[in-house]
């Protein structure tokens, strides 16, 4: 846990202030009007018991069920419900760090009394008298209004806190979590709408009901959440496993995927288009498979017959992909990454702003991370080396605007090279005499060595903070 | 994903059908011959269920699922008052009219579907009428003769009853829809009874409460209570589609990938998908478990991972004519990559291929896991006939299995296998 930054402590102190003064305010405005305490008492159990279920669950996306009872506070008790039960869940909050518990739960009060608020200011009435004047649109504007607000606060509170302790950009914030989480909001605020109207009727038993829907997309999109990544572990263990038929390219596909989502990350690319850049850099050099290993492994010079058989594997790789839905632009990525901006490139030779964008990114990532690593022929070079190399090359070969990019990139997140693989005896020979019968994985590599250890840790790193920012909104809270 | 009108019109399928055509049938033919009662609520779930037909989804394992429209269905039967803008009223429709207008909104909401070349799957249909059928059946007639007045009035009975109504058919339906599968699959009805209830859990009971709120909020909210209690249903619905998706991708990639060998001149073309689809006609036919079934598949899918290692192909990629200490190695090495990418089970099916059904003089080798077994038939026998659809080639293989019954192949999954091979309609997978 890394210390919290100076202008951090005084925003977090501000946050729990306020949160604070409007517990008071709610308290002495409970104590005075008891009418709503039934709600509190029934609210805050369920409340402090979906967070707790939710803090015991490890998953990426979360639909919460805290907002939709929150705003069931407010529309059936105001304000001063939503604050309490916003505060109630500090009771179970086992976070560690005593900052987070503060902030995490400091938000909670807010986001309760600014959708409150707004609420009554809106001319709102709470839902116990729905069911004497029926349910009617006008209900609506207020509504729509204060989760805007609740969205409000959400927003900002979180873009406080990320922007001064870990220095993530507004523009990142704005588009990874403020837009994606609008929608969820408004499902969520009509679930709360949903609660407060069978409240009004008398069956509190069946307002519960309404959060089954919710747990079931949960747990939908949890399975969503594991089957992608058992499918990018299986992308990553098979392409590994094309790797071995040339030792001195292990993780490099791995790499030029990484390479490539640092340099689409710089162009301000859309996530589902970084998710199939991502894809298609891992894959692009698996049509190499179709490539004789003699001529892969070969070191000395290829004669042309062995050089058109290289130069059939981005072909060979689309061809092989094709089955798989992605995008299109996928496909073109693998299809076209020895394309050279002068048009002197293969399969097609397709010159300038012709080759498709993805291709233009990987030819880029793929000679830098050919160039830092080992060669049988050579050794590593280091990154600034490897850097002016594809400066010399932006024009003829490379996309000017895609080496920038790769060096703003380079500049914001070191590239961590790490030490040259060791060869290992992968191939297996029919009839080898060295084989022990006894023991059916002689031979076999059975752990996995230190550097794909790291690349694995690399790209984990990189998984987690890219998904630590989409989805840190959806979480409802700074963890 | 491939459907043919015979799979539609197998066994089970065929009883679920004509089922719910003749409660169809009888439901429209009643309700048409005398005026349709409380019209205007009529439409308004007509129009929900259609809705919701139109917006189906088909969910992992193959099934198609409307849950809007099976909600609304159930709704509609087990409404009570209902709130008109400037009243409370009591619905007094009967069984026969939930019949007529869940069928013919279903039928509304298909013909998108059917104009696009994507014509829903009649079992489905059939079991979305019988059940919302069934549901008025348990619920109308105590409603509207007046039994349920006590216990309307607010708390949990009537919500009690409602959900207990909801459950009864749900289990039916997914009875139903294990009669259908164990036809079009050629499984026995227990393992496919297992999977559908199984599947019943996640948004089947989304499905059910949904529909209970809708019948019970429109006492206050009216007609609002329709499309705004279907919207959260709509959110779940969207992340099993998600799911579904990435589920297939998946299922592609491994496809794709189980190609590799082919593309690398390890194996011959289509070898890992013909060995896929016996492997999976053989382990439906025998029962095996949804989960198991998708092992089965990928392990059957990606057998020949490791001959990758080789540096020479081994001639035709028949892995069933070199020394079974070269085999193992293979499959070991296979086994390998494929536990990098966390699947151990399927890596330990996939090592395993290369044991022999038991060992001479010893008893049958129950660690050898069932895939296994299963796909070392599978691959014998496509080593032996290759693609071939010609008879005498598959006769020969046949003959060839019959000849390691005694100890290299499961006598069982022989002869399981030879009942798929001379039924030569392989499944699709």
């Amino acid at each position: 846990m890394q210390q919290l930054r100076r202008a951090a402590k005084v925003y977090l102190a501000v946050v729990t202030a306020g949160a604070s003064a409007a517990l008071i305010a709610a308290v002495v405005a409970m104590v005075d009007d008891r009418q709503h305490l039934q709600v509190l008492l029934v609210l805050a159990p369920m409340f402090v018991l979906s967070l707790h279920l939710k803090s015991r669950m490890t998953q990426q996306v979360d639909l919460s069920a805290n907002v939709p009872i929150l705003i069931a506070a407010y529309l059936i008790g105001g304000w001063s419900v939503a604050c309490l039960v916003g505060v109630s869940a500090v009771v179970l909050d086992r976070r560690k760090s005593i900052s987070r518990v503060l902030f995490n739960n400091a938000q909670w009060v807010l986001m309760g009394l600014a959708g409150g608020l707004v609420y009554d200011a809106m001319g709102g009435e709470s839902m116990q008298t729905l069911p004497d004047k029926g349910f009617s649109p006008e209900l609506l504007p207020p509504i729509v209004v204060s989760i805007a607000a609740v969205i409000a606060v959400n927003a900002g509170l979180m873009s406080g806190i990320l922007a001064l302790q870990e220095q993530i950009r507004p523009s990142t914030i704005w588009r990874s979590m403020v837009l994606s989480s609008v929608g969820p909001y408004f499902a969520y605020g009509l679930l709360g709408l949903l609660m407060a109207v069978l409240w009004s009727i008398g069956e509190g038993f069946a307002a519960a009901l309404v959060l089954l829907p919710l747990l079931v997309a949960r747990r939908a999109w949890n399975q969503y959440a594991e089957q992608r990544e058992a499918y990018e572990s299986t992308i990553r263990a098979l392409v590994q496993a094309v790797e071995t038929k040339d030792h001195y390219t292990r993780g490099h596909s791995e790499r030029v995927s990484r390479a490539s989502v640092l340099i689409a990350r710089i162009l301000d690319m859309r996530d589902d288009r970084v998710e199939a850049l991502r894809y298609a850099g891992v894959l692009h050099d698996v049509g190499k498979l179709g490539v004789p290993t003699r001529v892969l492994q070969k070191t000395g010079p290829l004669s042309d017959m062995e050089f058109a058989a290289i130069k059939r594997h981005p072909r060979n790789g689309t061809e092989m992909v094709r089955g798989i839905a992605f995008l299109e632009e996928a496909y073109n990525g693998i299809m076209h990454h020895h394309e050279r901006l002068d048009g002197r490139g293969y399969p097609l030779g397709l010159s300038g702003n012709d080759i498709p964008e993805f291709a233009r990114i990987i030819a880029v990532a793929d000679a830098f991370d050919s160039m830092t690593s080992t060669r049988s022929y050579r050794g590593a070079r280091d990154v600034s080396e490897a850097l002016s190399e594809l400066e010399k090359c932006a024009g003829t070969q490379f996309d000017a605007t895609m080496v920038q990019a790769l060096f703003s990139a380079l500049e914001r997140d070191p590239w961590t090279t790490v030490a040259p693989a060791e060869r290992r005896q992968l191939d297996i020979e029919l009839g080898s005499p060295t084989f022990d019968h006894d023991d059916p994985t002689a031979n076999l590599p059975t752990e996995p060595d230190a550097q794909v250890a790291a690349e694995a840790a690399a790209s984990e790193a990189l998984n987690e903070r890219t998904l630590h920012r989409r989805d840190v909104l959806g979480r409802g809270g700074w963890s | 994903m491939r459907r043919t009108w015979a799979d539609e019109f197998s066994g089970g399928s065929v009883l679920v059908v004509a089922g719910g055509f003749l409660l169809a049938v009888a439901g429209v033919a009643a309700t048409a011959s005398q005026p349709v009662l409380d019209p205007q609520i009529a439409i308004a779930f007509g129009a929900l269920i259609a809705v919701g037909e139109l917006v189906r989804v088909n969910l992992p394992g193959d099934r198609s699922a409307a849950p809007i429209g099976a909600a609304g269905g159930l709704a509609y039967a087990l409404l009570g008052d209902f709130r008109m803008p400037d009243e409370t009223i009591p619905t007094t429709y009967g069984v026969l009219q939930v019949v007529a207008v869940s069928t013919i909104a279903i039928l509304v909401g298909a013909v998108p579907h059917m104009a696009v070349g994507q014509p829903p799957r009649l079992e489905s249909l059939a079991r979305r009428v019988l059940i919302a059928g069934f549901a008025a059946l348990l619920f109308r007639p105590l409603y509207t003769n007046g039994y349920l007045k006590d216990i309307s009035d607010g708390g949990w009975r009537l919500p009690a009853l409602m959900l207990a109504i909801v459950l009864f058919c749900g289990l039916v339906d997914a009875l139903l829809a294990a009669l259908a599968r164990s036809g079009r699959e050629r499984s026995p009805f227990m393992a496919a009874a297992r999977d559908e209830l199984g599947a019943l859990v996640g948004i089947g009971s989304a499905i059910g409460a949904t529909g209970v709120l809708i019948a019970l909020a429109a006492e206050v909210m009216g007609y609002w209570a329709l499309p705004l209690f279907a919207l959260p249903l709509l959110v779940a619905q969207f992340s099993f589609r998600r799911y579904a998706s990435i589920r297939a991708t998946y299922d592609q990639t491994i496809q794709a990938l189980s190609r590799v060998t082919e593309v690398g001149g390890y194996t011959e073309t289509g070898h890992s998908q013909r060995v896929a689809q016996l492997s999976v006609a053989v382990g439906r036919e025998m029962g095996l478990s949804e989960d198991a079934i998708k092992d089965l598949k990928y392990a059957a899918l990606m057998h020949d991972i490791g001959q990758l290692s080789l540096t020479d192909p081994i001639s035709g990629g028949a892995t069933t004519l070199i020394a079974r200490d070269d085999q193992r190695r293979i499959a070991a090495y296979g086994a390998e990559v494929i536990r990098q990418s966390g699947m151990d089970r399927v890596a330990h099916i996939v090592e395993q291929q290369t044991e022999p059904f038991r060992r001479p003089g010893q008893p049958f080798d129950a660690n050898i896991p069932i895939a296994s077994r299963i796909i070392r038939v599978a691959n014998a026998y496509d080593d032996f006939a290759g693609g071939s659809m010609e008879s005498v080639q598959r006769m020969y293989a046949l003959g060839r299995l019959r000849e390691g019954m005694a100890e290299e192949y499961d006598p069982l999954v022989v002869d399981i296998a030879s009942r798929v091979v001379e039924r030569t309609m392989l499944v699709d997978v």
